[in-house]
């Protein structure tokens, strides 16, 4: 089997709480981050420490507004984060791919 | 990692993305009071009088820019209580995917009562049953669950109501053949069996769907 797709994988998004939020984002324009909380079940702390990793990646953009005098956080994907995601689906198409081939 | 893993990542990535599209507020409130504004129009509607004709069609014209006042009020309460926001790609693409029937109703149903003047009767008011039909039907497309089958009883109301209207005098009443009942018994009755449908599935519905993640 060749073990060079599992290498290239992107670490920053191979992990089950980042790979959740960007297939979120990866749908829609922008989410609230109580969206993407509720829908991933995840803490605040949690998902803001996720959230962290994918903004340094340059993955994810966070914008904050008001909304009727309450803030509002949104998260959506930057155009790094949409190509990324998108690789990151192409090599797991290519494993499970190989390994039917194998079969 | 697994070729396993792999394929259970790929089946996760889709279920995500394809929950992240969908509207997710609760409908159920909403049915409901458009059910109940359909049948408190209805019932004004006897009371004055307004069973047919012009008065009959602007009284269906204000319950409907209330039912759609009342409605995003609703909306926008649930967004509020939650601290996301009112205007969401969702809500967008269901507005967009409602807009031309419904559109296309308004227009239809102000022509022809302008050409026809007198009365407001029989194909436009089952064409405003198709029209909403399929404007709900296309909306279901961006919501997990309801409104869909909901769409689809309009449209059995507009098919139901070709025969309905050749065969029903002969042992119905005239008030229930008249506009004002049929709009009664399509836009409340309809509404109402939705609400009552989603208020017992949608609670289910998001039980579920959070064990899924």
């Amino acid at each position: 089997m060749n073990t060079e797709h599992f290498l290239q994988l992107d670490r920053v998004i191979h992990e089950k709480g980042r790979m959740g939020i960007m297939s979120l984002l990866a749908a829609t324009p922008e989410l609230s981050f109580t969206e993407v909380r509720d829908t991933l079940q995840m803490t605040d702390g949690n998902l803001m420490s996720h959230v962290r990793t994918l903004q340094e990646a340059g993955y994810v953009v966070v914008s904050k507004s008001f909304q009727n005098n309450r803030p509002l956080t949104t998260l959506s994907l930057t155009p790094a984060g949409d190509k990324a995601f998108a690789a990151y689906i192409t090599l797991l198409e290519q494993i499970v791919r190989q390994a039917r081939q194998n079969l | 990692m697994e070729p396993t893993g792999a394929a259970e990542n790929l089946q996760v990535i889709r279920t995500l993305m394809e929950r992240s599209a969908l509207y997710r507020r609760a409908m159920a409130p909403v049915m409901l009071a458009a059910g109940l504004f359909g049948v408190a129009g209805w019932g004004l509607g006897n009371a004055l009088g307004f069973r047919t004709g012009g008065a009959c069609m602007a009284l269906w014209y204000g319950i409907a820019a209330l039912t759609i006042a009342v409605a995003l009020l609703i909306i926008r309460r649930q967004a509020l209580r939650s601290d996301e926001a009112f205007w969401t790609p969702p809500t967008k693409r269901i507005v967009r995917a409602m807009t031309p029937p419904l559109v296309v109703g308004m227009l239809v149903e102000l022509f022809d009562f302008r050409l026809r003047q007198d009365f407001w009767d029989g194909p436009p008011v089952a064409l405003w049953m198709l029209l909403y039909g399929l404007a709900l039907h296309s909306a279901g497309m961006f919501i997990s669950r309801g409104v869909r089958g909901l769409g689809w009883l309009f449209i059995i109301a507009f098919l139901a109501h070709i025969p309905a209207h050749n065969y029903a005098p002969l042992f119905l009443e005239d008030g229930w053949l008249q506009p004002n009942a049929q709009m009664g018994l399509t836009f409340g009755l309809l509404h109402l069996i939705a609400a009552a449908y989603l208020f017992l599935t949608e609670r289910r519905g998001q039980a579920a769907q959070s064990s899924a993640v």
